[in-house]
């Protein structure tokens, strides 16, 4: 399972990030969102939902061992800001010390139950991204 | 979220001082146009120069801005208006708002002048003055890429202005992304008199709720909710240029600067479905699921390569019906050449309307202007448009906005189509009363968003509406009855949105099921933990803002007589589509306006009485 972006249809409203944060956090900090939309406002207008792809491999923990990798693919936070240099798609954050990461919410995206346009759909196909 | 502070600024001496926003202020005056109304009405009088270093230009995000909400993206920029004389109050979208609110503060009052161009940092708590003197003739988007490369952030946002707003240009506006601009009563001028050229800010504060799960269902039931709505999903398709089919049928426009209201068969080029080619997607301002704006881009010919956000109905009516032009792309191509210069568009298709018409007449020709000016020429209005921006021949004297009919003399104010100094822009609205009314009234001068009460033209049930409003307004949008109660009635909910950060979209202004004060206590309750809130508290606090307002102008001199529209409202009957022969009745005027005040606790002059003041608590 992942989240399925089609950049074409977000209108960039950022309610992904803000109910991300609220979720997570009970606040509302488009920092602490394990989703970012990513807006060229002055280029081809172009909004960008960035959000993990949930590698199969996870590249973000490349040097960590398997097991580890398993821990943290449902963690939303963890501390090792190298995790962000490290994965391909810029889809991954940081917050103050620690990596935002993307936890599918256990299984029940908010962000995808919150965007009125379809950019974000749940994927349940087992192709992975990488 | 009640931790939000007020930054005082000083652009001469450069000192900033850091207020808390005391709680019994927030109760009375919420935030955004609430309490900048408060703050302009303590800071700047008759005295005020509005070009000089002593105005106050406040930004003020709403208390609900950047919160799961109803289109919370939205906030007001407000000081003493050099385009009028009297008050400037622009409320805007985009996500300029949400980031000052991450960055800490809700209200920037800026005052002084700095001796050099300078832009605004605002982060994290902290405000600086940081050199713009690189910055100083950009256009405003060039400006805004300037700022995001330097402050090494695509996430940075800001609200410039570009060389209109430098020449003090009377009408100039403050642009914040491509569209997104604090428009009316010459703002970017004011901050341009400061030498300001920008307002950035980037934010990573937490925003605290006071029930965090409850407001997150709340929101989804209301998302839910309103996306079902069939005015919801053709906003969200089309975006305002729906209105223009409608507004040429009924005779809503103004054609050739009010000598007509209607285009006919000829205007239908300019109908919603015709800019589908030419939209890549809608946009959405912070916090909305509506996205009512079209991202263009003319691919082909004279204009290709335009790529901005919108037309809205307002720039079509601007640089088409008013100019008599059905010429499509040239008017898309005229808005995005107003945002990029820095003018408000919606003001400038007034005044060149304006010219044109001096030039019809012969009041002026071409050796005032430099060339030819009729009506349907797409070439003479864009240059136009630079030369005001530029401040370059004629340009110049347009510029001066309405005071450019002192310049002009020979009888030219008789067709400047203004109120209290404010340019009317695109639309003619004799053929509803309530319409008409509102913009006689507004305090800002001629200004829809004060009180559009678009329903009046749904013919609903008479029960549902008397109970809407709390009192009887007949059904019949040509009616005069009722219409000065619905008018006061939305000016106090229009007063509450603006303060809360919403939208008006998102409130009972195209629809009557659309939230409204129970609502937007639900919401507060959630957000803030004002759990004994009340519809009737909100109404209070509408009137207490609106009441605020009404002080301001009427210190600066405005009254009765000013509540008034331009004399061919009352004097000559529009011509085209379902209105035909509409005008407004003096009497009947008269009378709505001793109506409005009644309701308002104005006396008879339109002043606040003690007693009203008293009971709003309005110092």
């Amino acid at each position: 399972m992942r989240i399925k972006v089609e950049a074409d249809k977000c209108t960039g409203c950022h309610i992904c990030e803000m109910v991300c944060s609220l979720h997570h956090e009970d606040v509302i900090n488009l920092e602490r969102a394990a989703i970012r939309v990513s807006k060229d406002d002055f280029g081809d207008l172009i909004y960008t939902p960035m959000v993990c792809r949930q590698c199969k491999k996870m590249v973000c923990l490349d040097g960590h061992s398997e097991g580890d990798q398993q821990e943290h693919r449902g963690k939303y936070r963890w501390e090792d800001a190298s995790a962000i240099e490290k994965c391909p798609f810029n889809a991954v954050f940081s917050f103050q010390d620690s990596v935002v990461h993307c936890d599918l919410c256990g299984g029940e995206p908010r962000c995808v139950q919150y965007c009125s346009v379809q950019a974000i759909t749940v994927d349940t196909g087992t192709e992975d991204a990488a | 979220m009640l931790d939000r502070k007020i930054a005082y600024i000083d652009l001469t001496d450069g000192k900033i001082d850091y207020q808390e926003i005391p709680g019994d202020l927030r109760r009375k005056y919420l935030g955004g146009r609430g309490i900048n109304m408060y703050l302009l009405n303590k800071l700047a009088g008759p005295d005020t120069e509005p070009l000089g270093a002593e105005n106050p230009l406040i930004f003020g995000t709403g208390i609900l801005t950047a919160t799961p909400g109803y289109g919370t993206g939205r906030m007001n920029i407000s000081a003493r208006s050099p385009l009028s004389g009297y008050l400037a109050d622009s409320n805007m979208g985009g996500d300029i708002g949400a980031e000052l609110r991450f960055a800490g503060f809700d209200h920037l009052v800026v005052t002084g002048k700095s001796s050099s161009p300078v832009y605004l940092f605002v982060n994290d708590g902290r405000v600086e003055i940081r050199d713009a003197s690189h910055l100083w003739g950009k256009d405003t988007f060039e400006t805004q890429t300037a700022l995001q490369q330097e402050l090494g952030d695509e996430r940075a946002k800001s609200a410039v202005i570009g060389v209109a707003g430098e020449n003090l240009v009377k009408f100039a506006h403050i642009l914040s992304d491509q569209k997104s601009s604090a428009g009316r009563g010459g703002l970017g001028a004011v901050m341009g008199s400061k030498n300001l050229k920008a307002v950035a800010a980037r934010g990573k504060l937490d925003i605290r709720v006071a029930r965090p799960a409850e407001l997150l269902d709340h929101f989804k039931a209301a998302c839910d909710g309103l996306q079902k709505k069939k005015w919801i999903q053709a906003l969200g398709t089309q975006g305002t240029p729906l209105l223009f089919k409608f507004g040429n049928r009924t005779g809503l426009l103004s054609v050739r600067n009010h000598q007509d209201n209607g285009m006919g068969e000829e205007g239908r080029v300019l109908e919603a479905e015709n800019l589908e080619r030419y939209s890549e997607g809608m946009a959405a301002c912070f916090g909305c699921i509506v996205h009512c704006r079209h991202r263009h881009h003319i691919k082909e010919g004279k204009y290709a390569g335009t790529r901005g956000v919108g037309p809205e109905y307002g720039g079509i009516g601007a640089f088409g019906a008013n100019m008599g032009n059905t010429d499509l792309e040239s008017i898309i191509y005229a808005c995005d050449l107003c945002n990029r210069l820095g003018l408000d568009l919606s003001s400038t298709g007034t005044y060149i309307g304006w010219a044109t018409e001096l030039y019809q007449r012969g009041i002026i020709t071409e050796k005032d202007v430099g060339f030819p000016l009729e009506w349907g020429e797409p070439d003479s209005m864009i240059t136009l448009i630079d030369d005001i921006a530029q401040r370059r021949g004629f340009g110049d004297t347009l510029a001066e906005g309405t005071f450019a009919r002192d310049k002009i003399g020979k009888g030219s104010e008789k067709y400047m189509m203004t109120i209290k100094n404010i340019p009317c822009g695109g639309t003619d609205e004799r053929a509803v009363k309530s319409f008409a009314f509102g913009l006689a009234v507004a305090t800002r001068g001629s200004d829809h968003l004060r009180s559009r009460p678009g329903v009046d033209l749904f013919d609903l049930p008479q029960d549902f509406i008397n109970e809407l409003y709390g009192g009887y307004v007949s059904t019949d949008y040509t009616s005069y009855d009722g219409k000065a109660r619905m008018i006061w009635w939305h000016e106090l909910l229009y007063a509450v949105v603006d303060s809360l950060g919403t939208c008006k979209f998102q409130t009972v202004f195209n629809s009557p099921n659309s939230p409204k004060w129970q609502e937007f206590c639900d919401l507060l309750r959630l957000s803030l933990g004002w759990d004994d809130i009340t519809p009737q508290e909100l109404m209070d606090i509408g009137e207490r803002i609106y009441t605020t307002e009404r002080l301001f102008i009427n210190k600066l001199g405005l009254g009765r007589d000013d509540d008034t529209l331009p004399r061919r409202y009352f004097d000559e009957k529009v011509s085209s589509g379902l209105a035909k022969d509409a005008y407004i009745d003096e009497d009947r005027f008269q009378q709505m306006l001793d109506e409005y005040y009644e309701l308002h606790g104005w006396d008879a002059q339109g002043a606040p009485t003690e007693a009203t003041r008293q009971r709003l608590d309005i110092a």
